[in-house]
């Protein structure tokens, strides 16, 4: 007892002195048991952090890392005919990030399942968005043997995840009209191929425009922004930011309307003419405005 | 990486859907910008990709994360030649972003390489006809085996007959291997198969091991073997946390001054990124200020072991040392020691690995002293769950 007590009083130093804090749940949490399935921890590692993130997925960890990816956690079940179920179960750093990796890799053309907030299925793979973890389901067995265990394993994964389901907030400001379902996605970085440009939710349309939302947490801030890519688009703002449509000529995505709403940057790219970018834009702006009275 | 085949993807989507996700051109005047690339090109430098024959300059573009069809234009625009992305990269839907925009351009305008994960012969061709379906093609221009680091891998029988059939059915032109780990072991395998043309390795300025990296570089290269950098910003950043960014365009002109490099593929996600990467195929001259701030990144490499595994092969135990230091960073340099014991419970180390050694002959080459930090990090081990909340 008196080693133990040695042992956890040096250990609780050593761990102050090197700042150390909680980390995230263990694998153990994370991977339930599964009625009719064994879990088996992977050949290799079971978990990875930004540093290694590499090691498993090679060059797609950029995305990943550019959208707060935390850490994975690894698992696989088997059943007793042999089929084979791999969990990856990625953290991200907020729900809008983890929602922004989703939609890096979701195409509007999978077969979408009620799981986590989203999920969808394809051929030998299931992966759903759920809070804060990206979870990707995977299995060497085809057919509705494979679908069936990666279907078990998903709504375990799922359970153990408790996160509360819900897309991030600014999703819900796009109109509905005309809007294709399964291709908002949020960009993180570079939005446009502009460093200036970051934290972009964006949704595409029918008639083929694009409309995005950049949330900010000041006027100021939006200002400054509209101004700084106008400028790197080559197409400087002079004198004073109209107040109701900026027009930029984006030297590399064509025309783009911006409008400052308060502490949002809207805009909308691909439109055939300034009055339709109004109409849009004024759709939009509603729902922001509607939504931002609820809070 | 994934290990099957996406024939589902194509059967759903890969032509159709796919193909409305991305916008087309909104600025029109195409061969004008083609015109212009042509007239780009002749002031780069450029390097012939070994026995291949060829010419690239020597700054590529890798597409993994670029989801937009404007900054692949330009970056033809620019005079870059050479696009590489991968089967797995988001999904798909990287592949057929660049089939989308590739469409409009002469096939022999540009150089394409994908790359397919190990597996067994029949599905890593249908994998690639996926991929080729998608980037709307009859062929890639390099074929690689995505990220073997084993020899039998490297080797495997069933995978180089796979290459041998890709190029002989016309799907691809030339084949290749990428690897980020072993890289030396990798590109000696490559260069003894008989049937690797090309690999594309990990190179840059924080690798303990450039020295050997570089040594393995020369002797693939006169034997044929042409040569691909990646992972050339070394991460892009010093830091876990993306504070503190390496000077990219440095380090990117640090590697290219080995000539038995051809090209490298930064990845390249904004404008100002490819106007300042472009910038480095007309003049790869490192000033003395880009010089001095890579010789400040040894400093920075404190905690962060790279895995060379010599401290293994000289450890009486044979301990994973590397997986150790590891742990040790996690606890000490981010903070997570509950990471750190899952790590060390993982790999079955005890609390006290090194009890009753007295002749430690375990070195590290970076200075580590691997036995305190192993004797420090490895306690974690038997603390209760409690005392890590």
């Amino acid at each position: 007892m008196k080693a133990m007590r040695t042992l956890v009083l040096s250990t609780a130093i050593l761990i102050c002195a090197g700042r150390v804090s909680a980390g995230p749940a263990d694998s153990a949490g994370l991977f339930p048991e599964v009625r009719g399935w064994k879990f088996v921890p992977p050949p290799g590692s079971s978990y990875y952090t930004p540093d290694n993130l590499w090691d498993i997925i090679d060059g797609a960890a950029d995305v990943f890392l550019a959208n707060g990816f935390v850490d994975l956690h690894v698992g696989e079940y088997t059943d007793s005919a042999g089929t084979d179920v791999r969990a990856e179960v990625y953290r991200h750093s907020s729900r809008t990030n983890a929602f922004g990796m989703y939609s890096q890799e979701r195409h509007p053309g999978y077969h979408f399942i009620d799981i986590g907030t989203q999920g969808y299925t394809e051929e030998k793979l299931l992966n759903f968005l759920c809070g804060t973890y990206y979870v990707k389901i995977s299995s060497h067995t085809g057919g509705p043997r494979g679908l069936s265990g990666m279907r078990a394993v998903g709504n375990a994964v799922e359970s153990a995840l408790h996160q509360e389901k819900g897309w991030p907030k600014p999703l819900l400001y796009f109109p509905a009209a005309g809007k294709r379902p399964n291709e908002e996605s949020y960009i993180a970085e570079n939005f446009l191929g502009y460093r200036a440009l970051a934290r972009a939710f964006v949704a595409r349309y029918a008639s083929g425009y694009r409309m995005f939302v950049i949330p900010c947490d000041s006027p100021q801030e939006v200002r400054a922004l509209a101004s700084t890519y106008a400028e790197a688009a080559g197409s400087p703002i002079t004198g004073t930011h109209p107040a109701s449509l900026l027009e930029v000529h984006d030297r590399h995505n064509g025309v783009v309307y911006l409008r400052e709403l308060n502490t949002h940057l809207i805009g909308i790219l691909g439109c055939p003419s300034r009055d339709c970018a109004m109409s849009e834009l004024s759709l939009l702006e509603e729902r922001i405005t509607l939504f931002s009275n609820r809070e | 990486m994934r290990r099957f085949s996406r024939r589902g993807f194509l059967k759903n989507s890969a032509l159709g859907a796919s193909a409305a996700l991305f916008t087309a051109s909104p600025v029109s005047g195409l061969a004008g910008r083609w015109a212009r690339q042509e007239k780009n090109t002749k002031r780069l430098i450029t390097r012939r990709l070994g026995k291949t024959g060829i010419e690239l300059p020597v700054v590529s573009m890798g597409v993994m994360r670029a989801d937009n069809p404007a900054l692949v234009r330009a970056a033809l625009a620019a005079g870059m030649r050479h696009l590489d992305t991968a089967h797995g990269y988001m999904e798909g839907n990287n592949e057929s972003m660049l089939g989308e925009v590739l469409k409009d351009y002469p096939r022999s305008s540009f150089v394409i390489s994908t790359k397919v994960p190990p597996m067994d012969g029949a599905s890593f061709l249908d994998t690639l006809d996926v991929s080729l379906r998608r980037l709307r093609m009859e062929y890639v221009d390099i074929l690689y085996v995505h990220g073997p680091s084993t020899v039998s891998d490297v080797l495997d029988p069933a995978i180089l007959d796979a290459l041998r059939k890709a190029i002989s059915s016309g799907r691809a032109k030339h084949v290749g291997v990428s690897t980020h780990k072993k890289e030396p072991d990798v590109l000696r395998w490559a260069a003894a198969s008989g049937v690797y043309e090309v690999v594309l390795s990990s190179v840059n300025f924080r690798q303990d091991h450039y020295a050997e990296v570089r040594s393995a570089m020369a002797e693939a290269a006169g034997a044929g073997l042409g040569i691909i950098g990646m992972k050339t910003m070394a991460g892009g950043f010093y830091d876990r946390l993306r504070t503190r960014p390496i000077n990219c365009k440095a380090a990117l002109k640090w590697v290219l001054q080995d000539e038995n490099l051809t090209t490298t593929i930064p990845g390249i996600t904004s404008f100002e990124m490819l106007n300042e990467n472009a910038s480095v195929n007309e003049d790869i001259t490192l000033t003395d200020e880009e010089k001095a701030s890579l010789a400040l990144a040894p400093a920075e490499g404190g905690l962060y072991c790279q895995g060379c595994g010599r401290c293994t092969a000289l450890c009486g135990r044979r301990l994973p040392i590397p997986e150790i230091m590891r742990a040790y960073m996690y606890t000490y340099g981010y903070g997570t020691p509950r990471n750190a014991r899952t790590l060390l419970r993982d790999m079955g180390a005890g609390a006290d690995p090194c009890a009753g050694c007295t002749s430690c002959s375990a070195t590290c080459p970076k200075g580590f002293p691997l036995r305190e930090r192993i004797r420090d990090v490895s306690r974690l081990v038997d603390i209760p769950e409690e005392f890590l909340a």
